[in-house]
Order: C-alpha cells, then sequence, then structure tokens
C-alpha cells in the first residue's frame, strides 16, 4: 500500500508547457481522478507517474521513495490504457499470465492466478480466445485483469472507458469502483468525463492548461468551485454579477447580494466586504419555478428557450437583460415545458460566490 | 432483357474478355519458354513435339553452379536487408528528426532512378575498392535495388504497429530488449517476410545491377542465361534454364502468399 506525492511537476513539449508545477498527495489506498477537457496535461501527468515521460522538473515519490530514475519496468505499477494494448498475438490466457511471467512466478501459481483474476472481472473461460475475438468490453476487462494479476502497489487508469458505448460505460464504471473498493489499492484515473469521475471518486484533482485549478471531493466541487473554469467544467452553470449587501456571519459563512434584481444568500468563504462586487454561479437545477410572487425573493422573465427532455425541462429565462438557465423537475416540467413567450416566475434556492483573483473562462 | 441487366451482362462481358486477355498474354510471356522447355527440339517451334526432361539434364552441369550461386545471393541479400531494415524503420517511424524527409527520399530512391545508372556507378566504384567479382561486391549491389522494398514492408508494418504495445509491455515488467522480441518482431514478422520474399525474388533474378561487376568466380544464373542466349539463340535448353528461374521464383511467391495468407498481401505496398 503506497501514497503518490507529485512535486513541483513539470513537462514541456518543445514550446509546449504541457504540466506547470502541479502538486499535489494521493492517500495510500484511495482512488483520485485528475479530471479535466482534452490537452489539460492530466495524462502526461499520469505518464510520468507511470514513468512513460520523462518530467523536465520536479518529482514523483511512491511512498518514501523517489521515483524520477526508476525505469517503468521496475516500478510495480498496472496501468490500463486508453486504447487497451492487449498483444493480439497472445491468447488471452498469455495476455493476463504475461506480467507474471515477466516477474519468474512459478507455472501453476500462475495458473491458478490467471484464473482468479479472469473471474474477478468475469471473464472464465475465455482462456483460449484472441483479443481480436472478443467485444469491446470483453477485451476491456481482460485488460484490467492483466493490470491487477501482478498485483502492483498503484494503479492507474488512462481514460480508459472513452472508447464504450454507453451502457458498457456504466456498468464498467461501477466494476471499477467495486474493485477498488475490493482491493483497495492506491489508483489515480484519468478521465475529461465529469460523471465517470463522479461516480469512481474519493477525490479529484481538477486540470486546466497544465494546471491544477481545484482539488477536493465530488461534493466540494460542486458545491464550491473556486474560479470560474471549475464551476463550467462541472455541472451546468450561470455566472451573474451581484453585489454584496451584507456578510452574515456563522457557520456555513453566507453573504446576502443583490443580484438580478432580488436578495438571495450565497454561500461563501473567503472575506468580502458590503459594498464588493462579485460574480455568482447559480446552477439551473437550483432555480425553481413558483406562482406566488415574493417581493425581493421572485424574480421573473420571459422564456425564450423551452426543452423538455424527459427527466426535466430546461429553459432559458430573460430577467432583467441577463439569460438564466433554468432546469425544472417534478411538476414544474410539465407546466412549462412549451412555454417560449411567456412570463414566469423563477426563485434561487441556492447559489454560491467564485472568488475574484482567478482569471475568468 | 430490361435495360438494368442487359447493361449489367455487358459489363460482366467486358470484364471476362479484358481479364481473359491479361491472363493469355501473361501466360504467353511467362509460360511460353516454360512450355517449351519440355520439348526437344534445337529451335522453338508451335505447336511443339516431343515430350522430355533431357533439356533440363543437359544444361545441369553448367547452370547448376550458377543458380546456386543465384540462390546463394538472393537468400543473403534479403538477410542483409532485413538486418538493416528492422533497426532502420524502427527509427523511421517512431522518432521525428532533422533531415527525416531526406533520408527517406534516398532510402527509396533506387526505384527511381534507371538501374543501368547505378550498375556504372558500381562498375566505376569497385576496382578501386577490389569488389569486382566478389561475393560482397554483388551483395551490396543486389541490397542497393532491394532494400527499398524491404524498408517499405517493414516500414508498414511498424506502422501498423500500436507503440501502447510496447509501452503496456514495460508497465508489465518487461524491459525494451526483451520486448521486442517477444513483442515487436512477431507482430511486424509478416512485413520482413514480405519484404524477404520480394527482397529474395528481385536479388535473385536481378541481371542489370551485376552485369558489370560479376566474374568467373561469381557468376549468377540470370549472367549465365544471357551468355548462352547470346551464342546460341533461343535452345530448348535455354528454355529450361528460364523455366527453373521461374518455377523458383512463382514457388517462393506462392509459399510466402501460402504463409502470410491473402489478407496480409493486400496491406503490403509495392
Amino acid at each position: 500500500m503506497t501514497s503518490v506525492r507529485v512535486e513541483n511537476l513539470t513537462k514541456k513539449f518543445g514550446d509546449t508547457l504541457a504540466v506547470d508545477a502541479i502538486d499535489f498527495t494521493i492517500a495510500d489506498g484511495e482512488l483520485a481522478t485528475l479530471l479535466g477537457p482534452s490537452g489539460c496535461g492530466k495524462s502526461t501527468t499520469l505518464r510520468c507517474i507511470v514513468g512513460l515521460e520523462e518530467a523536465d522538473e520536479g518529482s514523483i515519490y511512491f511512498g518514501d521513495r523517489r521515483m524520477n530514475d526508476v525505469p517503468v519496468a521496475n516500478r510495480n505499477i498496472g496501468l490500463l490504457f486508453q486504447r487497451l494494448a492487449l498483444f493480439p498475438h497472445m491468447k488471452v490466457f498469455d495476455n493476463v499470465a504475461f506480467g507474471l511471467r515477466m516477474k519468474g512466478v512459478a507455472k501453476d501459481e500462475i495458473a491458478r492466478r490467471v484464473k482468479d483474476n479472469l473471474a474477478l472481472v468475469q471473464m472464465s473461460g475465455y482462456e483460449n480466445r484472441y483479443p481480436r475475438q472478443l467485444s469491446g468490453g470483453q477485451q476491456q476487462r481482460v485488460a484490467l485483469a492483466r493490470t491487477m494479476v501482478t498485483d502492483p502497489e498503484i494503479l492507474l487508469f488512462d481514460e480508459p472507458l472513452s472508447s464504450l458505448d454507453a451502457k458498457l460505460r456504466e456498468e464498467l464504471k461501477l466494476e471499477i469502483r467495486r474493485l477498488h473498493r475490493q482491493t483497495g489499492k492506491t489508483t489515480i484515473y484519468v478521465t475529461h468525463d465529469q460523471g465517470e469521475a463522479f461516480a469512481i471518486s474519493d477525490q479529484i484533482y481538477v486540470m486546466n492548461a497544465g494546471r491544477l485549478e481545484q482539488s477536493g471531493t465530488p461534493l466540494d466541487l460542486y458545491m464550491n468551485p473556486t474560479s470560474p473554469f471549475v464551476a463550467s467544467f462541472i455541472g451546468t452553470h450561470n455566472f451573474v454579477p451581484a453585489k454584496v449587501s451584507a456578510v452574515v456571519s456563522g457557520e456555513p459563512r453566507s453573504i446576502a447580494v443583490h443580484a438580478l434584481g432580488c436578495e438571495v444568500t450565497a454561500d461563501y468563504e473567503e472575506g468580502v466586504v458590503a459594498g464588493d462586487d462579485v460574480t455568482l454561479l447559480i446552477r439551473p437545477e437550483d432555480i425553481v419555478a413558483v406562482t406566488a410572487t415574493e417581493a425581493g425573493k421572485t424574480i421573473s422573465g420571459e422564456v425564450q428557450v423551452s426543452t423538455f427532455s424527459g427527466a426535466s425541462t430546461y429553459l432559458e429565462v430573460k430577467v432583467n437583460g441577463h439569460v438564466l438557465k433554468a432546469s425544472l423537475f417534478g411538476e414544474s416540467r410539465f407546466k412549462y415545458m412549451d412555454a417560449v413567450g411567456q412570463e414566469i416566475g423563477l426563485q434561487i434556492r441556492r447559489c454560491s460566490v467564485i472568488p475574484r483573483g482567478k482569471v475568468a473562462e | 432483357m430490361n435495360g438494368i441487366k442487359w447493361r449489367k451482362l455487358c459489363t460482366k462481358t467486358i470484364w471476362t474478355a479484358y481479364l481473359a486477355f491479361i491472363t493469355i498474354v501473361l501466360w504467353m510471356i511467362f509460360f511460353i519458354l516454360f512450355t517449351h522447355s519440355f520439348f526437344k527440339g534445337v529451335t522453338l517451334q508451335f505447336p511443339p513435339e516431343g515430350l522430355t526432361f533431357e533439356n533440363y539434364t543437359q544444361i545441369a552441369s553448367a547452370f547448376y553452379p550458377a543458380l546456386r550461386i543465384s540462390l546463394l545471393l538472393g537468400v543473403a541479400t534479403s538477410v542483409f536487408d532485413a538486418l538493416l531494415a528492422v533497426p532502420a524503420s524502427y527509427v523511421l517511424t517512431r522518432y521525428e528528426f532533422k533531415g527525416k524527409d531526406v533520408i527517406n527520399t534516398i532510402l527509396l530512391g533506387p526505384t527511381m532512378v534507371p538501374a543501368i545508372s547505378l550498375a556504372l556507378g558500381f562498375l566505376a566504384l569497385y576496382p578501386h575498392l577490389k569488389l569486382m567479382d566478389t561475393f560482397w561486391g554483388l551483395l551490396f549491389a543486389l541490397s542497393i535495388v532491394t532494400m527499398p522494398y524491404m524498408l517499405r514492408s517493414v516500414m508498414s508494418a511498424f506502422n501498423e504497429l500500436d507503440p501502447a504495445l510496447e509501452e503496456a509491455a514495460l508497465t508489465l515488467g518487461c524491459g525494451r530488449v526483451k520486448s521486442f522480441f517477444l513483442i515487436t518482431l512477431p507482430l511486424i514478422g509478416p512485413g520482413i517476410l514480405a519484404g524477404f520474399m520480394l527482397s529474395f525474388i528481385i536479388a535473385f533474378n536481378e541481371f542489370t545491377m551485376i552485369i558489370f561487376i560479376y566474374g568467373p568466380k561469381w557468376l549468377p544464373a540470370s549472367v549465365w542465361l544471357w551468355n548462352m542466349l547470346h551464342m546460341y539463340g533461343i535452345t530448348p535448353g535455354f528454355a529450361a534454364g528460364v523455366a527453373v528461374m521461374q518455377l523458383i521464383s512463382f514457388g517462393v511467391l506462392a509459399l510466402v502468399i501460402g504463409v502470410l495468407g491473402r489478407r496480409y498481401l493486400r496491406g503490403v505496398s509495392f
């Protein structure tokens, strides 16, 4: 069981700075996800941890050992590739046994461990097939077995589900989480899919343009994003300018802001004073439709877009010159499914403030 | 018969006629001497008479030493090509470096230049290097013309090879050298074999490149046949020699296609 510590990691490709001095520590047994859009440096970071890329600056530690100069083959890690990389000229059995054979494990033990790991991923009985004879999902499972059979200290996943269809992705997502709970191994996962990250992670590291934007549990990131980028990358968003009316003390800290012509209470952490200009994050799902008007709390406007998608209705409403996105659930979703041109009353149930000082998206 | 059916029938007839024509012409070019080698008679007649193997036995003592030399050169050239092409292809397909395009062009260049000009180059160079009428002299000359084919085949195999496979081997504890033999080589094997086949057939039959640099010690079959032709014209003995060359060439072709399967040949660019 090992922790992974990344210190001041920097990696350049020619003139491009792919990873820009990032630091983080993953605790022993944790499942941490590097989350971000394409090109944010998450895969590069992962490859530096694995050893397939050499860091230009910084250090990588497994526990207390500095790993920068340790060759890949000696790092005792298991990596599941995006493209799977199953050996096409070997049967399933030989693919899974490969790592064990490299270690010089005895023949009968190899047979036993391959059998056990194939059972773990529900691929028993496929030992004599070739990878090309398997479906995408089956290949994925075999690749997973191959990664785990050597009992590595650290498991790493590089966007393993991106080439699968939605249903398979759902299944394998839960499978990966189940396996993590079962084995308790330190796991590092890389993805651009927020839903995947939320489903399996203990801790998420959001990356953008080579930098670490924010880290936290899924709830932290959803409730209290610290930058416009994180706020927009996780879930859907409205950014609304507001003015602080008063700072309310107590736990949780909150402030009263004036926005869009109403008074709302916003979650907040750092110090602001009354009169400051701030940016509010209002999630569309935190806006509800109301029929009764409460002065100072209800805002109203004209519906410009209305889309019914079954579980919810998506609206765009023009309020005080600002286009607000709202998602309605429950009965309201039927009431307003065809509401373009109508006037609608809305209330903001919850919002939070994006700290100043972060570059706008 | 309605319009569509009529058009289909016409198209089918035209294609069949075309293929038949090509086949017959090729048959005549490739196999006319082959057929005549089995018949008696000093000169070629059509239709030939007297089925016999005596033409083959007649030339045996004189021809077969030359044939052995051609076979040896064919195999040696292919092996030499493979040994050079594999590392070269690895570098050319996996790494970026300055002047890569220039090197690419140079390596594939011999196919774009008339063979005779290359051959004259060797004629000018070899006496100074004391490579006239030597095994290595002939080998180098033959590998110059065959290398592009081996290179193309092996490079194509490397391009198909997912670099992630080598990385996967690394993460599973397999060092770079070991993974070359366990992963890379088996997967580019078909490419090497296809290149080998091409190199062998070209080197085995090659004439132009070696006509200025052969000698009494190293006299390949193609030159021997030319000498025969020069001195006696087209004889059944000559036809027999040609037939043997053809048999070996097509035999190798058939063998390799049989081993690789048509599936791979589709991907090999000639």
